[in-house]
Protein backbone atom coordinates (compact mmCIF):
# COMPACT_ATOMS: atom_id res chain seq x y z
CA UNK A 1 0.00 0.00 0.00
CA UNK A 2 2.67 2.40 1.06
CA UNK A 3 4.79 1.53 -1.96
CA UNK A 4 1.84 1.92 -4.29
CA UNK A 5 1.16 5.41 -3.01
CA UNK A 6 4.77 6.31 -3.59
CA UNK A 7 4.66 4.93 -7.05
CA UNK A 8 1.58 6.94 -7.89
CA UNK A 9 3.18 10.11 -6.53
CA UNK A 10 6.29 9.40 -8.55
CA UNK A 11 4.23 8.84 -11.67
CA UNK A 12 2.36 12.11 -11.21
CA UNK A 13 5.48 14.13 -10.49
CA UNK A 14 7.29 12.63 -13.46
CA UNK A 15 4.57 13.97 -15.73
CA UNK A 16 5.48 17.37 -14.40
CA UNK A 17 9.15 16.68 -15.12
CA UNK A 18 8.55 15.58 -18.67
CA UNK A 19 6.33 18.63 -19.05
CA UNK A 20 3.98 17.33 -21.68
CA UNK A 21 3.33 20.10 -24.20
CA UNK A 22 -0.34 19.17 -24.19
CA UNK A 23 -0.68 21.15 -20.95
CA UNK A 24 0.28 24.43 -22.61
CA UNK A 25 -2.79 26.33 -23.72
CA UNK A 26 -3.14 28.92 -26.43
CA UNK A 27 -4.72 32.24 -25.58
CA UNK A 28 -5.96 35.14 -27.66
CA UNK A 29 -5.19 38.52 -26.18
CA UNK A 30 -8.53 40.12 -25.36
CA UNK A 31 -8.25 43.31 -27.39
CA UNK A 32 -11.88 43.00 -28.43
CA UNK A 33 -13.02 43.46 -24.85
CA UNK A 34 -10.14 45.93 -24.33
CA UNK A 35 -8.69 43.92 -21.46
CA UNK A 36 -5.25 44.63 -22.78
CA UNK A 37 -3.24 47.77 -23.38
CA UNK A 38 0.10 48.86 -24.71
CA UNK A 39 1.04 52.10 -22.99
CA UNK A 40 4.15 54.16 -23.32
CA UNK A 41 5.68 56.91 -21.27
CA UNK A 42 8.56 59.25 -21.86
CA UNK A 43 10.08 62.13 -19.98
CA UNK A 44 8.99 65.56 -21.19
CA UNK A 45 11.98 67.91 -21.00
CA UNK A 46 13.01 66.07 -17.88
CA UNK A 47 10.24 67.91 -15.98
CA UNK A 48 7.38 65.45 -16.18
CA UNK A 49 6.20 62.25 -17.82
CA UNK A 50 4.08 62.09 -20.94
CA UNK A 51 2.00 58.99 -21.52
CA UNK A 52 0.26 57.56 -24.53
CA UNK A 53 -0.77 54.24 -25.97
CA UNK A 54 -1.36 52.20 -29.08
CA UNK A 55 -5.10 51.81 -29.50
CA UNK A 56 -5.01 48.93 -32.00
CA UNK A 57 -3.07 45.71 -31.71
CA UNK A 58 -3.63 41.97 -31.70
CA UNK A 59 -1.79 38.97 -30.42
CA UNK A 60 -1.80 35.59 -28.78
CA UNK A 61 0.28 33.60 -26.40
CA UNK A 62 0.74 30.07 -25.26
CA UNK A 63 1.15 29.49 -21.58
CA UNK A 64 1.53 26.54 -19.27
CA UNK A 65 1.62 27.41 -15.57
CA UNK A 66 3.75 24.34 -14.90
CA UNK A 67 6.22 25.21 -17.60
CA UNK A 68 6.49 28.96 -17.72
CA UNK A 69 9.77 28.83 -19.65
CA UNK A 70 7.96 27.29 -22.63
CA UNK A 71 5.60 30.26 -22.97
CA UNK A 72 5.36 32.04 -26.30
CA UNK A 73 3.96 35.45 -27.17
CA UNK A 74 3.43 37.27 -30.40
CA UNK A 75 1.86 40.70 -30.80
CA UNK A 76 1.30 42.96 -33.80
CA UNK A 77 0.73 46.66 -33.25
CA UNK A 78 -0.92 49.02 -35.72
CA UNK A 79 1.47 51.97 -35.47
CA UNK A 80 -1.20 54.23 -37.00
CA UNK A 81 -3.09 53.89 -33.74
CA UNK A 82 -0.54 55.80 -31.65
CA UNK A 83 -2.55 58.04 -29.33
CA UNK A 84 -1.23 60.68 -26.95
CA UNK A 85 -4.52 62.57 -26.78
CA UNK A 86 -3.26 65.48 -28.92
CA UNK A 87 -4.14 65.59 -32.64
CA UNK A 88 -1.09 67.47 -33.92
CA UNK A 89 1.34 65.53 -31.74
CA UNK A 90 -0.14 62.21 -32.88
CA UNK A 91 0.17 63.34 -36.49
CA UNK A 92 3.80 64.17 -35.76
CA UNK A 93 4.34 60.79 -34.06
CA UNK A 94 3.06 59.06 -37.21
CA UNK A 95 5.37 61.09 -39.45
CA UNK A 96 8.89 60.11 -40.59
CA UNK A 97 10.23 62.11 -37.62
CA UNK A 98 9.06 59.28 -35.34
CA UNK A 99 7.24 56.10 -36.35
CA UNK A 100 7.10 56.49 -40.11
CA UNK A 101 3.75 54.71 -40.22
CA UNK A 102 3.27 55.04 -43.98
CA UNK A 103 6.36 52.93 -44.52
CA UNK A 104 6.09 50.80 -41.38
CA UNK A 105 2.42 50.40 -40.46
CA UNK A 106 3.13 47.45 -38.17
CA UNK A 107 5.30 46.88 -35.15
CA UNK A 108 5.72 43.31 -33.97
CA UNK A 109 6.98 41.43 -30.98
CA UNK A 110 7.81 37.73 -31.20
CA UNK A 111 9.16 36.03 -28.10
CA UNK A 112 12.28 33.87 -28.36
CA UNK A 113 12.73 32.57 -24.87
CA UNK A 114 11.57 32.98 -21.32
CA UNK A 115 13.85 33.21 -18.31
CA UNK A 116 11.89 32.39 -15.17
CA UNK A 117 12.79 34.36 -12.07
CA UNK A 118 13.69 32.95 -8.66
CA UNK A 119 10.15 33.54 -7.37
CA UNK A 120 8.78 31.29 -10.15
CA UNK A 121 6.11 33.81 -11.09
CA UNK A 122 8.04 36.72 -12.55
CA UNK A 123 9.96 36.13 -15.74
CA UNK A 124 12.00 37.83 -18.41
CA UNK A 125 10.41 37.62 -21.81
CA UNK A 126 13.12 37.89 -24.45
CA UNK A 127 12.13 38.44 -28.04
CA UNK A 128 12.48 40.36 -31.27
CA UNK A 129 10.77 43.70 -31.42
CA UNK A 130 10.35 45.34 -34.81
CA UNK A 131 9.55 49.04 -34.89
CA UNK A 132 10.14 51.62 -37.59
CA UNK A 133 11.69 48.89 -39.73
CA UNK A 134 14.33 48.02 -37.11
CA UNK A 135 14.38 44.62 -35.39
CA UNK A 136 16.11 44.36 -32.05
CA UNK A 137 16.11 41.86 -29.23
CA UNK A 138 14.39 43.30 -26.16
CA UNK A 139 13.66 41.95 -22.72
CA UNK A 140 10.29 42.48 -21.09
CA UNK A 141 10.22 42.09 -17.32
CA UNK A 142 6.89 40.35 -16.82
CA UNK A 143 4.78 38.64 -14.23
CA UNK A 144 1.48 36.92 -14.02
CA UNK A 145 -1.35 38.95 -12.51
CA UNK A 146 -3.87 36.15 -12.22
CA UNK A 147 -5.79 33.41 -13.96
CA UNK A 148 -9.01 31.52 -13.59
CA UNK A 149 -12.42 30.62 -14.86
CA UNK A 150 -14.12 32.90 -17.36
CA UNK A 151 -17.33 34.00 -15.61
CA UNK A 152 -19.16 34.58 -18.89
CA UNK A 153 -18.18 31.59 -21.00
CA UNK A 154 -18.84 27.97 -20.05
CA UNK A 155 -15.52 26.16 -19.66
CA UNK A 156 -13.81 29.43 -20.54
CA UNK A 157 -10.53 30.41 -18.94
CA UNK A 158 -8.57 33.62 -18.71
CA UNK A 159 -5.00 34.44 -17.75
CA UNK A 160 -3.40 37.87 -17.45
CA UNK A 161 0.08 39.29 -17.33
CA UNK A 162 1.82 42.60 -17.07
CA UNK A 163 5.24 43.67 -18.18
CA UNK A 164 7.54 46.60 -18.69
CA UNK A 165 10.45 47.33 -20.93
CA UNK A 166 12.49 50.28 -22.12
CA UNK A 167 13.50 51.24 -25.62
CA UNK A 168 16.11 53.73 -26.73
CA UNK A 169 14.51 55.83 -29.46
CA UNK A 170 17.80 56.01 -31.34
CA UNK A 171 17.97 52.19 -31.45
CA UNK A 172 14.83 52.22 -33.55
CA UNK A 173 15.96 54.99 -35.89
CA UNK A 174 13.65 57.64 -34.46
CA UNK A 175 14.92 60.79 -36.15
CA UNK A 176 13.47 63.39 -33.82
CA UNK A 177 15.62 64.28 -30.83
CA UNK A 178 13.50 65.29 -27.85
CA UNK A 179 16.46 66.23 -25.68
CA UNK A 180 18.78 64.47 -23.25
CA UNK A 181 16.06 63.53 -20.75
CA UNK A 182 13.87 61.95 -23.41
CA UNK A 183 16.05 59.36 -25.11
CA UNK A 184 14.27 56.35 -23.63
CA UNK A 185 10.62 55.40 -23.85
CA UNK A 186 9.11 53.00 -21.34
CA UNK A 187 6.46 50.52 -22.33
CA UNK A 188 3.85 49.25 -19.92
CA UNK A 189 2.04 46.19 -21.15
CA UNK A 190 -1.13 44.66 -19.75
CA UNK A 191 -2.61 41.62 -21.40
CA UNK A 192 -5.46 39.34 -20.60
CA UNK A 193 -5.75 36.21 -22.69
CA UNK A 194 -8.84 34.17 -23.40
CA UNK A 195 -8.12 30.48 -23.77
CA UNK A 196 -8.76 29.30 -27.31
CA UNK B 1 -16.43 104.67 -52.79
CA UNK B 2 -16.87 101.66 -50.52
CA UNK B 3 -18.69 99.40 -52.94
CA UNK B 4 -17.54 97.97 -56.24
CA UNK B 5 -19.01 99.58 -59.33
CA UNK B 6 -18.84 99.18 -63.07
CA UNK B 7 -15.86 101.51 -63.19
CA UNK B 8 -13.76 99.61 -60.66
CA UNK B 9 -13.33 98.15 -57.18
CA UNK B 10 -14.45 99.88 -54.01
CA UNK B 11 -12.47 100.42 -50.83
CA UNK B 12 -13.85 97.31 -49.04
CA UNK B 13 -12.74 94.96 -51.81
CA UNK B 14 -9.34 96.63 -52.01
CA UNK B 15 -8.69 96.53 -48.26
CA UNK B 16 -9.83 92.91 -47.97
CA UNK B 17 -7.58 91.97 -50.90
CA UNK B 18 -4.50 93.63 -49.42
CA UNK B 19 -5.11 92.27 -45.94
CA UNK B 20 -5.60 88.70 -47.16
CA UNK B 21 -2.76 88.61 -49.68
CA UNK B 22 0.17 89.22 -47.28
CA UNK B 23 -1.56 87.20 -44.55
CA UNK B 24 -1.86 84.15 -46.80
CA UNK B 25 1.72 84.41 -48.01
CA UNK B 26 2.93 84.86 -44.41
CA UNK B 27 0.93 81.78 -43.34
CA UNK B 28 2.57 79.75 -46.09
CA UNK B 29 6.03 80.83 -44.95
CA UNK B 30 5.18 80.22 -41.31
CA UNK B 31 3.84 76.77 -42.18
CA UNK B 32 7.02 75.74 -43.96
CA UNK B 33 9.21 77.31 -41.25
CA UNK B 34 7.46 75.78 -38.24
CA UNK B 35 7.60 72.24 -39.64
CA UNK B 36 11.37 72.36 -39.64
CA UNK B 37 11.80 73.70 -36.11
CA UNK B 38 13.94 72.08 -33.48
CA UNK B 39 12.00 70.80 -30.46
CA UNK B 40 13.66 73.36 -28.21
CA UNK B 41 12.99 76.35 -30.47
CA UNK B 42 10.91 79.14 -28.85
CA UNK B 43 8.69 78.94 -31.94
CA UNK B 44 7.99 75.21 -31.61
CA UNK B 45 4.60 75.91 -29.99
CA UNK B 46 4.20 79.61 -30.79
CA UNK B 47 4.47 78.93 -34.53
CA UNK B 48 1.56 76.48 -34.80
CA UNK B 49 -0.58 78.58 -32.42
CA UNK B 50 -0.09 81.66 -34.59
CA UNK B 51 -0.62 79.59 -37.74
CA UNK B 52 -3.96 78.27 -36.48
CA UNK B 53 -5.19 81.67 -35.25
CA UNK B 54 -4.27 83.49 -38.46
CA UNK B 55 -5.69 80.60 -40.47
CA UNK B 56 -9.05 81.12 -38.77
CA UNK B 57 -8.79 84.84 -39.53
CA UNK B 58 -8.07 84.15 -43.20
CA UNK B 59 -11.08 81.85 -43.38
CA UNK B 60 -13.37 84.54 -41.99
CA UNK B 61 -11.92 87.26 -44.21
CA UNK B 62 -12.12 85.10 -47.33
CA UNK B 63 -15.69 84.18 -46.48
CA UNK B 64 -16.52 87.89 -46.14
CA UNK B 65 -14.80 88.57 -49.45
CA UNK B 66 -16.90 85.89 -51.11
CA UNK B 67 -20.10 87.36 -49.68
CA UNK B 68 -19.07 90.90 -50.58
CA UNK B 69 -18.19 89.80 -54.07
CA UNK B 70 -21.51 88.01 -54.55
CA UNK B 71 -23.34 91.12 -53.41
CA UNK B 72 -21.32 93.51 -55.57
CA UNK B 73 -21.32 94.53 -59.19
CA UNK B 74 -18.45 93.18 -61.24
CA UNK B 75 -16.42 96.04 -62.66
CA UNK B 76 -16.43 96.21 -66.44
CA UNK B 77 -13.57 94.40 -68.09
CA UNK B 78 -10.75 96.54 -69.36
CA UNK B 79 -11.43 96.83 -73.08
CA UNK B 80 -7.85 96.21 -74.22
CA UNK B 81 -7.68 92.75 -72.57
CA UNK B 82 -8.54 89.77 -74.74
CA UNK B 83 -11.37 87.43 -73.89
CA UNK B 84 -8.99 84.49 -73.35
CA UNK B 85 -6.90 86.54 -70.92
CA UNK B 86 -10.01 87.57 -69.02
CA UNK B 87 -11.04 83.94 -68.80
CA UNK B 88 -7.58 82.92 -67.59
CA UNK B 89 -7.68 85.65 -64.94
CA UNK B 90 -11.10 84.48 -63.83
CA UNK B 91 -9.98 80.85 -63.55
CA UNK B 92 -6.95 81.92 -61.52
CA UNK B 93 -9.18 83.91 -59.15
CA UNK B 94 -11.55 80.99 -58.68
CA UNK B 95 -8.60 78.69 -57.98
CA UNK B 96 -7.23 81.17 -55.44
CA UNK B 97 -10.49 81.07 -53.52
CA UNK B 98 -10.93 77.29 -53.84
CA UNK B 99 -7.37 76.59 -52.67
CA UNK B 100 -7.62 78.94 -49.71
CA UNK B 101 -10.86 77.34 -48.54
CA UNK B 102 -9.52 73.80 -48.97
CA UNK B 103 -6.40 74.76 -47.01
CA UNK B 104 -8.44 76.42 -44.23
CA UNK B 105 -10.77 73.45 -43.89
CA UNK B 106 -8.07 70.77 -44.01
CA UNK B 107 -6.09 72.72 -41.41
CA UNK B 108 -9.14 72.92 -39.19
CA UNK B 109 -9.71 69.16 -39.55
CA UNK B 110 -6.11 68.38 -38.60
CA UNK B 111 -6.22 70.54 -35.48
CA UNK B 112 -9.61 69.33 -34.31
CA UNK B 113 -9.18 65.66 -35.29
CA UNK B 114 -9.17 64.42 -31.70
CA UNK B 115 -11.89 66.67 -30.37
CA UNK B 116 -9.92 69.72 -29.23
CA UNK B 117 -11.01 73.05 -30.71
CA UNK B 118 -9.01 75.37 -32.95
CA UNK B 119 -7.96 78.24 -30.72
CA UNK B 120 -7.87 81.89 -31.78
CA UNK B 121 -5.12 83.30 -29.52
CA UNK B 122 -6.89 81.69 -26.57
CA UNK B 123 -9.63 84.31 -26.91
CA UNK B 124 -12.08 81.80 -28.28
CA UNK B 125 -11.94 78.36 -29.76
CA UNK B 126 -13.76 76.92 -32.76
CA UNK B 127 -15.01 73.53 -31.58
CA UNK B 128 -14.39 70.27 -33.37
CA UNK B 129 -17.18 68.90 -35.55
CA UNK B 130 -15.87 65.54 -36.73
CA UNK B 131 -13.17 63.34 -35.29
CA UNK B 132 -10.99 61.79 -37.95
CA UNK B 133 -9.07 58.55 -38.07
CA UNK B 134 -5.29 58.67 -38.21
CA UNK B 135 -5.28 57.89 -41.93
CA UNK B 136 -7.73 60.65 -42.70
CA UNK B 137 -5.82 63.19 -40.61
CA UNK B 138 -2.67 62.35 -42.53
CA UNK B 139 -4.62 62.66 -45.78
CA UNK B 140 -5.82 66.12 -44.65
CA UNK B 141 -2.18 66.94 -43.91
CA UNK B 142 -1.14 66.01 -47.43
CA UNK B 143 -4.01 68.01 -48.94
CA UNK B 144 -3.11 71.00 -46.73
CA UNK B 145 0.52 70.88 -47.84
CA UNK B 146 0.08 70.31 -51.57
CA UNK B 147 -2.75 72.82 -51.89
CA UNK B 148 -0.57 75.38 -50.11
CA UNK B 149 2.29 74.86 -52.57
CA UNK B 150 -0.22 74.89 -55.43
CA UNK B 151 -1.71 78.10 -54.09
CA UNK B 152 1.69 79.77 -54.06
CA UNK B 153 2.12 78.79 -57.72
CA UNK B 154 -1.23 80.40 -58.53
CA UNK B 155 -0.33 83.47 -56.46
CA UNK B 156 2.82 83.89 -58.52
CA UNK B 157 0.79 83.66 -61.74
CA UNK B 158 -1.75 86.16 -60.40
CA UNK B 159 0.93 88.63 -59.25
CA UNK B 160 3.01 88.21 -62.41
CA UNK B 161 -0.06 88.91 -64.53
CA UNK B 162 -0.83 92.05 -62.50
CA UNK B 163 2.75 93.32 -62.95
CA UNK B 164 2.72 92.40 -66.64
CA UNK B 165 -0.44 94.44 -67.18
CA UNK B 166 0.95 97.36 -65.19
CA UNK B 167 4.46 97.62 -66.62
CA UNK B 168 4.26 96.03 -70.07
CA UNK B 169 0.67 96.49 -71.23
CA UNK B 170 0.36 99.66 -69.15
CA UNK B 171 -3.34 99.20 -68.46
CA UNK B 172 -5.30 99.84 -65.26
CA UNK B 173 -5.46 96.22 -63.98
CA UNK B 174 -3.21 96.78 -60.94
CA UNK B 175 -4.24 100.38 -60.33
CA UNK B 176 -7.87 99.25 -60.08
CA UNK B 177 -6.92 97.08 -57.09
CA UNK B 178 -5.02 99.97 -55.44
CA UNK B 179 -7.25 102.98 -55.98
CA UNK B 180 -10.99 102.85 -55.22
CA UNK B 181 -13.17 103.75 -58.20
CA UNK B 182 -14.92 107.08 -58.21
CA UNK B 183 -18.51 107.29 -59.30
CA UNK B 184 -18.97 107.76 -63.03
CA UNK B 185 -22.17 108.56 -64.92
CA UNK B 186 -22.39 104.93 -66.11
CA UNK B 187 -22.96 103.75 -62.55
CA UNK B 188 -26.40 103.68 -61.16
CA UNK B 189 -26.71 105.06 -57.67
CA UNK B 190 -27.75 102.02 -55.67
Amino acid sequence: MFAKKHLAALAISSIGLIGLPAFASDYTIDTKGAHASINFSIQHLGYSVLTGRFDTFAGDFSYDPAKLEASKVSVTIDTNSVNSNHAERDKHLRSPDFLNVDKFPKATFVSKNVVVGADKSSFDLVGDFTLNGVTKSITIAAKKVGEGKDPWVKDGYRAGFEGTTELKLKDFNVKMDLGPASQVVKLQLHVEGIKK
Amino acid sequence: MLKDSKSGYGLVTIILHWVCAPLIIFLFGLGVYMRGLDYYSPWYHRGPELHIALGLLVFVLMFLRLLWRKGSKDPDAISTISKSNLLAAKIVKVLLYVCVFIICLSGYFITTAEGAGASFFEIFSVPATVELSAKNVDLMGAIHKYCAWGLMGIVILHAAAALFHHFIKRDKTLVRMLKPATLTPTDTTD
